[in-house]
């Protein structure tokens, strides 16, 4: 469902992502780590046709991302970290309006953008302004809108970040039930232990290189240790945040 | 403290002002000399004339002096109560005062002098004014160091009266609700003011100075009646520098200074019992209560309003964004306050040219020569719509570009998302102009038809310009949404779409309208074009109006392509954002 080749971009003299050769089946919940300027938010900013890949090639859905976008932003769904959201609108506006970019069918859209709202415990502000919305709210309603066309494959650039352990616990049930009628969920997350609870295959990306792919399993037989935390800060330099911590420790008057 | 906060400010100018690309900086560097160039000619201007003034009539100058401080101190005082606001209710650097251990005298005293320097613009006119009354007066140095006392005080009252009167609404108001009524009122204010002294200064035949002097006693009665306003003690204190009346000078000198320093002290007094609640507030917005309707998990959420249905022509995902941007427009009042001085302009122009001298001379010809300027309406109203269209977007182009939609359906859905209140707003007032001045069911019909035609073209010209330099951080605040260029090219295309389309008109008129109509349009092409009178009967006009129409519609159609391709290249890095 989604594979590149080789998928690379460079910021003038920087090199955020370096040759990606990635391969995910449909119906698989992938998570996707690295430290912060990893290269994650870009890998995924490539593949759902936000920035052009300087070199390489991506296949999403089953269509080309350098030849058919629109056939592929059809096909998938994205929340960013922060997402994408008017703030003079309601929230219910907001869901028709993306309903019409995606061209979702009249018939059925109504119950539809009800039953998402009532899902994010959002029914009862559905006609209030975004602008009004908390951040969890916000987050929230980026999640709703993601999932109007029911999307093939799924993109989330820290999808529980803000929510409140209720609704982080709808968003897991909710990508799990996806997952199992053949959703692909593409998923980055700096809060490991949802990644090693929930998804199928792990990637690590550092420095902009993929230094690991596999289940946890195989990233154990990859690097020492037990848990999916040290197995992170095996491939990605971890001794020196334990330096850091160290160093806070002494300097503690 | 206060040392350190300005220190971090300063650096955060200088990295403002220098760590920016060379075209940026040469941009900028270009942009200071015009405004160096600008406020030169200003103060020429304003010494001449009070030196002119000064030698005919005394007391008109000094009385003007203080009629004149006193109108630029209410403007840079509407000024100051808008950028207050944002400096202290919505500024980026609030949450890091408030949660770092800085008393709040310091945070009170940043603000203040941030509040002057945001005030230091609008009210350089009034230092050049105290200036060019020196110079007219030959005052010696001392006079221009007293002059730049009063003036520094005169800032800080004012900055003072700013943040008492904005922490004072702001109990009441969210900051947020505030600002966008300040920005609706600010918009009003100007526009209104900007068509009372275009009307008078287009009535007034005569000299503006021969005015002054002859109307001296008037001035004066006004200057006594603002003596006793802050702006009036300064000017008082200035004015009896040529009768050496020291102690006037001093007294209202001094008056000034201890205003300042207790509406500073109150000032402060109020920061510390208001400030934080209506910091409080500041996350409060304006929010419809959720309709009984609505309240049951949006039971109704999936219904159309009647507007989406009034839309159901178009394409699905071009509906989409139009009936987004319509529904936003009415609940944006920085983005309604736009619409006044279109409007204004196209009031105070029909109205000028339906009482010029050429209209009273040609019985019948105001209608024609006000509905040929009619479409200074949505022509100034495409610079505010269609023009930032694509920019106002802001960082949701990033939605957009997710979206599965073409370049073509994005211009497609801007085009009549701009249309619409354009057009709505242009006809309205052609209409309005057009029954005030009389004109027949044809010609109302003709003009209605003729501004629609404008219209759409004017829109189609910004519509395609959207994409040239669009500044997509602008969003929320003052900055330009679209860069300089755009604008003039926009202005330039449609000027040019005006004349040919109006030429047109003409033609066809000349050629097939009624008999009453082709007399007084040729008497009127006689008399402003007597040149293009011989060719009239020749090929030459209409060979030359398809020509021009033919290069003003390939034009249009080059920069939809260009931009359609523009969109369809679009990365989210063009929202500055980091990788």
């Amino acid at each position: 469902m989604i594979q590149t080749n080789g998928l690379t971009k460079q910021y003038g003299s920087l090199t955020a992502v370096q040759g990606l050769n990635l391969t995910i089946p449909a119906g698989e919940l992938f998570g996707f780590l690295g430290p912060n300027g990893a290269g994650k938010t870009t890998t995924i900013r490539m593949l759902t046709g936000l920035l052009k890949p300087t070199s390489g090639t991506a296949q999403v859905a089953g269509f080309d991302l350098a030849s058919e976008p629109l056939k592929v932003k059809a096909s998938i769904g994205y929340l960013a970290e922060n997402p994408f959201l008017y703030d003079k609108l309601t929230g219910a506006e907001f869901l028709r309006v993306i309903a019409d970019l995606y061209r979702v069918p009249e018939a059925g859209r109504a119950q539809r953008i009800a039953r998402l709202l009532d899902l994010f415990e959002l029914g009862n502000k559905a006609n209030e302004l975004i602008g009004s919305y908390s951040h969890g709210m916000k987050q929230k309603i980026g999640l709703c809108s993601v999932l109007i066309h029911n999307p093939r494959v799924l993109f989330l650039d820290e999808p529980t970040t803000g929510l409140d352990p209720r609704s982080a616990r709808v968003v897991k049930d909710v990508l799990r039930s996806l997952v199992e009628r053949g959703t692909t969920v593409f998923m980055s997350s700096h809060i490991l232990e949802i990644v090693e609870n929930m998804c199928d295959r792990v990637g690590i990306i550092n420095g902009g290189k993929l230094v690991a792919v596999g289940t946890i399993e195989e990233l154990r037989q990859q690097a020492p240790g037990s848990s999916l935390e040290d197995i992170f800060l095996a491939l990605t330099g971890g001794a020196e945040y334990r330096e850091v911590a160290e160093y806070l420790r002494e300097d503690r008057p | 403290m206060i040392g350190i906060l300005l220190r971090a400010k300063a650096l955060i100018w200088k990295n403002t002002l220098f760590r920016r690309s060379r075209r940026q900086q040469l941009g900028y560097l270009a942009f200071l000399a015009l405004v160096g160039y600008m406020a030169v000619g200003i103060f020429r201007g304003i010494t001449y004339l009070f030196t002119t003034l000064q030698g005919a009539a005394p007391e008109a100058a000094s009385a003007f002096l203080t009629s004149v401080l006193a109108g630029l101190v209410t403007i840079a005082l509407f000024w100051g109560l808008g950028s207050t606001l944002g400096l202290l209710y919505t500024a980026s650097d609030l949450e890091l005062l408030m949660s770092a251990p800085v008393p709040p005298l310091t945070v009170y005293a940043l603000k203040l002098l941030e509040s002057v320097q945001s005030l230091l613009l609008p009210s350089l006119l009034s230092l050049s004014c105290l200036v060019a009354y020196g110079v007219a007066i030959g005052a010696a140095w001392p006079y221009y160091l007293l002059a730049l006392l009063g003036f520094v005080a005169l800032l800080l009252l004012l900055s003072a009266l700013s943040m008492l009167a904005v922490m004072l609404v702001v109990r009441f108001l969210p900051a947020q609700r505030t600002r966008e009524i300040w920005l609706l009122l600010f918009a009003i204010l100007t526009t209104v003011l900007w068509g009372a002294w275009t009307l008078t200064a287009n009535n007034s035949r005569t000299n503006m100075m021969q005015q002054l002097v002859d109307h001296q006693g008037t001035v004066s009665q006004v200057g006594r009646a603002l003596a006793w306003s802050p702006s009036g003690w300064l000017a008082r204190a200035m004015t009896a520098w040529p009768g050496q009346d020291w102690a006037a000078l001093g007294l209202n000198l001094g008056l000034l200074l201890v205003v300042a320093a207790v509406a500073i002290y109150l000032g402060y007094a109020v920061y510390q019992r208001a400030f934080y609640l209506g910091w409080s507030r500041l996350q409060e917005q304006a929010s419809r209560r959720p309709s009984p309707a609505m309240e049951s998990a949006g039971q109704a959420a999936g219904k159309r309003s009647p507007m989406a249905r009034a839309l159901s022509l178009l394409p699905i995902q071009v509906r989409g964004i139009v009936s987004k941007d319509w529904t936003e427009l009415p609940r944006d009042m920085s983005r309604l306050s736009r619409l006044f001085l279109p409007i204004m302009m196209g009031v105070v122009y029909v109205y000028s040219t339906a009482s010029s001298d050429l209209a009273k001379q040609l019985p019948g010809s105001a209608i024609w020569m006000s509905m040929a300027l009619m479409p200074l309406v949505p022509f100034f109203m495409t610079l505010y719509q269609a023009v930032v269209s694509v920019a106002a977007e802001g960082r949701n182009m990033g939605l957009l570009a997710l979206a599965p939609l073409s370049g073509l359906q994005v211009l497609w859905a801007k085009f009549w998302s701009s249309l619409g209140p354009t057009l709505l707003i242009a006809e309205v007032t052609t209409l309005v102009a057009a029954l005030v001045l009389g004109a027949t069911p044809g010609q109302v019909l003709l003009f209605a038809l003729a501004v629609a035609w404008f219209t759409v073209g004017f829109v189609a010209i910004g519509i395609g310009i959207a994409t040239l330099s669009p500044n997509f951080a602008a969003g929320a605040g003052n900055r330009r949404q679209v860069g300089v260029e755009s604008t003039y090219l926009a202005m330039i295309l449609s000027a040019a779409y005006w004349v040919v389309h109006l030429a047109l008109i003409t033609w066809l008129l000349l050629k097939a309208g009624p008999a009453l109509t082709q007399s007084l349009l040729s008497q009127l092409v006689l008399t402003l074009l007597p040149d293009v009178v011989p060719y009239l009967d020749t090929a030459w006009p209409i060979v030359l109006l398809i020509a021009a129409e033919v290069l003003l519609w390939g034009a249009i159609a080059y920069l939809w392509r260009r931009g359609a391709r523009w969109i369809e290249r679009w990365e989210i890095t063009a929202l500055g954002q980091s990788a």
